[in-house]
C-alpha cells in the first residue's frame, strides 16, 4: 500500500480525517449540521479554548503539564471585571494587557515552584489548581460578576470588530496561534523547548538553561489563559467565581493530546494542536445538533476522544514503521 | 592545544578513586585508556570533561592552568566528551542536533535553517558522512547519532575529543567508518582520548596508551612498544596466590542439576551453553556489560530470552517468572542490593523470612511472629550478622550485614541452585572472606552455585569451573587447575 503509506507520512492528516469523518458522519445523520449557523457557533467556541491550548502545548512539549489553567482563567477574569467596576471605561488594549499580566505571574509562579522545588508538575499544578480558585473567592468575595458590570465595548470584542465585522477574538486568536506557530517553529527559543522535552539531560549538556526554558513555557501558558479569562468575561457576558473555568483543563489537555502533542515531550504541532481543538469543537456543536440527548452527550464526547487518541496512536505507530525507527 | 595534568586526584566521601595521576596529550594524536572496571579511567576522563572537579592536582591547557567545572565550560575550551549512548534529541533534524545550544541568535531570533542546514552539510562531508542534515534524527542508527555527535563537538571548534568506549555498540563495519573518521580528525590536529577494552582496536588506532589500576596511573608508552600480555599483566598486576579449591561431592558425583543449552536473547546475549552440577562452583567472569547478569536474570525467569532450552534436573523448564523458579529451588541474589535485594524500611526478621510466607503463617495465612522470630534468629547467630535486633530495619545495617541477611532468606527456602550476582561488592575485607566460607560451607552440602563476579582473585579462589563471558557469548570454559588472571582476561578482552 506505498500510496496509503505515504498517506500516513503527514503527521497532521490522521487527525485531519478524523475530523473528515465526525463532519461527514454528522452531516449523514442530520444535514443542518453544514448550516451557517453550526459553524459560527464552531468558530466561536474555538478562539478561548485555542488560546489556552497553545501555551498548555508548549508545557506539554516540555515534557510537563499545566493542571491550572481553569483556575488561571478564572483570577483573571474575577480580576479584569472588578477593575471594569472600578473604570468601566477601561480599553480593551488595557484589558488584554492586564489579564495577559496577571496569567503570567501565576503561570510563573508554577514554574518557579516546579523548578526551584523539582517537584513534578502534575501535583503542583494540581495544587495551584486549588489554591488560585480559593483566591478567586477570597478576591471577589464568592460574588459574580454580571452582566451589566462587564463594558459593551468588551462585550463586542466576541461579537464583532471594524475588520469585516469578524469577532475580536477570533483575529486574537488567529494572531496568537501564528505567532506560537512563528516562535515554536523558527525561533531559537522554540527549538530549545522542543530540545528540553525531547531529551533534558542532553539539553543541559548543550548548554541550554532548562530552568529557563521551563519558566518561559508555564509563564506563557499562564499568560495566554489569563488572555481567555478576558475571552471568557466577553463572551459570556459573566464570571462566576463556583463556574467560570472549571473543568477547562480537561478539554484543553485532550485537544493538545489529540493533536499529537506527545505526553513524553518534545514533539507536537500548532497545526495539530488546531486541529486537535477544532474537533472537539465540532463535535461539541455537532451532539445538541444531532438531538443527543443531555445525559448521553458527555458520554459520547468522553468515547469520540478516547477513540481519537487510539486512532491517532496507531497512525503513529505506522509512520514509525514505515521511517524504519528501531523504537517502535 | 596540549593538555597536561598534574597529580589529578579525585575522592568520594574520603574514598581515593583516583590518585596523583600525571598525563599529557598531544595534538594530532589517539591515546587510549585501558584498565580494568573501577580502575579510575572513566572518573579521570569525567574530570577532564568538567562533569566532576577533582580534589587535588591541576589541568592546564597550552601550559596555562585552568580549571574546567562544567561540561559546558569544557566544550567551550575546546574539550568535547563523546558519550558511549549517544546523547541526541531525537524529535529534532541532524542538523539542529549539531547545533542546538550554540546557534546564532538569542530568544526569539529566527533559526537560520539555511545555514545551519549548509554549514551540517559541510561538517558531515568533511568526515565522510552523507547525511541529509534535514532529517529527523529518529530512527538513525547508534553509530550515524555518534557520527553526529562527533560533526557537532567539530562545530564548536573542538580541539580534544574524548571518546569513552564508543566501540562498544558498534557492529564491525561501524567501527572500521568511525576510525576511518578518527584517522582524519588526526590529520586536522585534534587530539582523541579513546577509552576501550579491546587491545585489537586499541592496536589499530592509537599512537600512545595509558593504563590504569586501582585508581592509579601505572604507565604511558608508545603502543608499538608495548605487547598486549604486557598490558594485561599492567592491567591487573601482580599474580596472586591461588588459593586451594576444594573438590567435593561435585568432583564425585558429576551430577547435573542444571544445564542450559543455546539460551539466546538477541540484544544481549547469545548461545549460551553450560551444565551446573551439584555442589559446584561454576564462576561467570568477564567484564560489565559483557551479559552475565542477563543470563542469570533470564534463568531465574525475571526477564525474558529469545531462544533456547533450560533443564532444571533433567526437566526441560520454561522459567517463566521468578516465582516458579523459586518454588523449583533455583534462586538469584541480585547485584544490586539496595534496589533489588531488600525490603529497606522493613524489619531485618521479616526481610529474612519473606522467602517462605507458609513456614511463618497459619493457614488462614495469618503471621506467627514466633515463627518469624525464631526462623531468623538461626541465621543471625549462624552468620554473626552485627544487629542490635531482629526487629531493627534493614537498611540502618552495613553493607556485608545486608547481604549476609539476603543470603538467609534464600536458604530459609532451601534452595538447590543459587545464583550469587557480585555476592562482595561493597563489602568489606571481614565480611568478605566469611562469605566466602558460607559460599564453600554451601557447596560442601551440595548446593549448586553460580557466582558472576568481577573479582578475578574471588572466582579463581572459590570456582571449580570458569565460564569467561565477552560481549554477549561464552568466549571459553576453563577449569580452575587451568585458569588464572591472565586467562581469564586475555578472553573477557578481545
Amino acid at each position: 500500500m506505498p500510496l496509503f503509506d505515504k498517506f500516513l507520512r503527514i503527521r497532521e492528516l490522521g487527525i485531519l480525517s478524523i475530523i473528515l469523518i465526525v463532519v461527514i458522519g454528522a452531516s449523514i445523520i442530520d444535514i443542518r449540521f453544514l448550516s451557517y449557523d453550526s459553524w459560527r457557533a464552531v468558530l466561536l467556541a474555538i478562539p478561548l479554548i485555542l488560546v489556552m491550548a497553545m501555551g498548555q502545548m508548549m508545557v506539554i512539549i516540555c515534557r510537563h503539564v499545566d493542571i491550572s489553567i481553569g483556575s488561571i482563567l478564572a483570577f483573571s477574569a474575577i480580576i479584569i471585571g472588578l477593575v471594569f467596576i472600578q473604570f468601566p471605561n477601561t480599553s480593551l488594549l488595557a484589558a488584554i494587557f492586564i489579564t495577559a499580566i496577571v496569567g503570567a505571574f501565576l503561570g510563573l509562579v508554577n514554574g518557579l515552584i516546579v523548578t526551584k522545588f523539582n517537584v513534578h508538575s502534575i501535583i503542583v499544578t494540581l495544587g495551584t489548581l486549588s489554591l488560585y480558585r480559593g483566591l478567586v473567592f477570597i478576591v471577589s468575595g464568592g460574588r459574580q460578576i454580571d452582566r451589566n458590570d462587564i463594558p459593551l465595548h468588551i462585550i463586542s470584542f466576541s461579537q464583532t470588530s471594524y475588520i469585516f465585522s469578524i469577532p475580536g477574538i477570533l483575529i486574537l486568536s488567529t494572531v496568537i496561534v501564528l505567532l506560537t506557530h512563528l516562535i515554536m517553529k523558527h525561533s531559537i527559543i522554540g527549538r530549545e523547548i522542543y530540545a528540553t522535552g525531547s531529551n533534558p539531560t542532553a539539553a543541559h549538556l548543550k548548554g541550554i538553561n532548562v530552568t529557563k526554558i521551563t519558566l518561559f513555557v508555564f509563564g506563557v501558558c499562564g499568560m495566554l489563559s489569563g488572555i481567555a479569562g478576558l475571552f471568557y468575561a466577553s463572551r459570556f457576558g459573566y464570571v462566576n467565581p463556583g463556574v467560570t473555568g472549571v473543568g477547562i483543563e480537561f478539554i484543553v489537555i485532550a485537544g493538545v493530546i489529540i493533536g499529537g502533542t506527545s505526553i513524553t515531550g518534545g514533539s507536537g504541532s500548532v497545526l495539530g494542536t488546531f486541529l486537535g481543538i477544532l474537533l472537539l469543537g465540532i463535535i461539541n456543536v455537532a451532539l445538541p445538533v444531532l438531538n443527543i440527548p443531555g445525559g448521553y452527550q458527555k458520554a459520547i464526547y468522553g468515547i469520540i476522544i478516547v477513540a481519537a487518541l487510539a486512532l491517532d496512536q496507531f497512525i503513529i505507530y505506522r509512520m514509525k514503521i514505515i521511517r524504519g525507527s528501531k523504537y517502535v | 592545544m596540549q593538555l597536561l595534568t598534574k597529580n589529578i586526584g579525585k575522592s568520594f566521601s574520603g574514598v581515593n578513586v583516583l590518585r596523583n595521576v600525571d598525563f599529557d596529550l598531544i595534538p594530532g594524536e589517539v591515546h587510549a585508556l585501558v584498565g580494568e572496571n573501577g580502575a579510575g579511567k572513566s572518573t579521570f576522563v569525567k574530570i577532564l570533561s568538567g562533569v566532576y572537579a577533582p580534589t587535588s592536582g591541576k589541568i592546564l591547557l597550552d601550559s596555562k592552568e585552568t580549571e574546567i567545572n562544567t561540561p559546558i565550560a569544557a566544550q567551550k575550551k575546546g574539550i568535547a566528551l563523546i558519550h558511549q549512548e549517544p546523547q541526541s534529541f531525537s524529535h529534532l533534524s541532524v542538523a539542529e542536533n549539531i547545533f542546538m545550544g550554540h546557534m546564532e541568535g538569542k530568544f526569539f531570533s529566527r533559526v537560520r535553517w539555511q545555514n545551519i542546514n549548509n554549514k551540517s552539510k559541510e561538517i558531515l562531508n568533511s568526515i565522510g558522512l552523507n547525511i541529509d542534515p534535514k532529517k529527523i534524527m529518529e530512527g538513525l542508527s547508534i553509530a550515524d547519532q555518534q557520527m553526529i555527535e562527533i560533526a557537532g563537538a567539530l562545530s564548536k571548534n573542538s580541539k580534544i575529543l574524548i571518546m569513552d568506549e564508543p566501540t562498544s555498540p558498534l557492529t564491525p563495519n561501524e567501527v572500521n567508518k568511525l576510525f576511518k573518521i578518527v584517522s582524519q580528525l588526526k590529520k586536522r590536529g585534534i587530539a582523541i582520548v579513546f577509552i576501550s577494552h579491546r587491545l585489537e582496536e586499541i592496536r589499530s588506532i592509537a599512537d600512545r596508551v595509558t593504563i590504569f589500576r586501582d585508581g592509579d596511573k601505572i604507565i604511558t608508552k608508545n603502543i608499538d612498544s608495548i605487547s598486549n600480555v604486557e598490558i594485561i599483566k599492567y592491567m591487573i598486576g601482580r599474580d596472586l596466590k591461588k588459593t586451594e579449591v576444594s573438590e567435593n561431592i561435585y568432583a564425585k558425583e558429576k551430577k547435573v542439576v542444571l544445564s542450559v543449552k543455546n539460551l539466546t536473547s538477541y540484544s544481549k546475549f547469545r548461545d549460551i551453553s553450560f551444565d551446573l552440577h551439584k555442589g559446584e562452583i561454576l564462576g561467570f567472569a568477564g567484564l560489565v556489560g559483557a551479559g552475565r547478569t542477563d543470563v542469570a536474570k533470564s534463568i531465574f525467569g525475571s526477564e525474558k530470552y529469545d531462544s533456547g532450552q533450560i533443564f532444571l534436573y533433567g526437566n526441560k523448564t520454561k522459567n517463566e517468572s521468578p516465582h516458579n523458579s523459586i518454588s523449583r529451588g533455583l534462586v538469584y541474589l541480585p547485584e544490586d542490593r539496595k534496589q533489588m535485594g531488600i525490603f529497606g524500611q522493613v524489619a531485618v526478621e521479616d526481610n529474612m523470612t519473606s522467602s517462605v510466607p507458609n513456614l511463618i503463617s497459619n493457614a488462614f495465612g495469618i503471621i506467627n511472629k514466633k515463627n518469624v522470630t525464631s526462623l531468623s534468629k538461626n541465621y543471625i547467630e549462624k552468620f554473626k550478622i552485627i544487629l542490635t535486633s531482629g526487629r531493627q530495619l534493614i537498611e540502618e545495617l552495613s553493607g556485608g550485614n545486608q547481604q549476609k541477611c539476603i543470603i538467609s532468606k534464600w536458604l530459609l527456602s532451601n534452595p538447590s541452585i543459587l545464583i550469587l550476582d557480585e555476592p562482595t561488592r561493597g563489602v568489606d575485607i571481614g565480611v568478605k572472606s566469611e562469605m566466602y566460607d558460607i559460599i564453600k560451607q554451601l557447596s560442601q552440602n551440595g548446593t549448586a552455585i553460580i557466582l558472576i563476579s568481577s573479582e578475578l582473585p574471588e572466582i579463581l579462589s572459590l570456582a571449580h569451573r570458569i565460564v569467561v563471558m565477552r560481549e554477549g557469548h561464552i568466549s571459553n570454559t576453563l577449569d580452575h587447575k587451568n585458569a588464572s588472571q591472565e586467562i581469564i582476561m586475555q578472553n573477557a578482552i578481545n
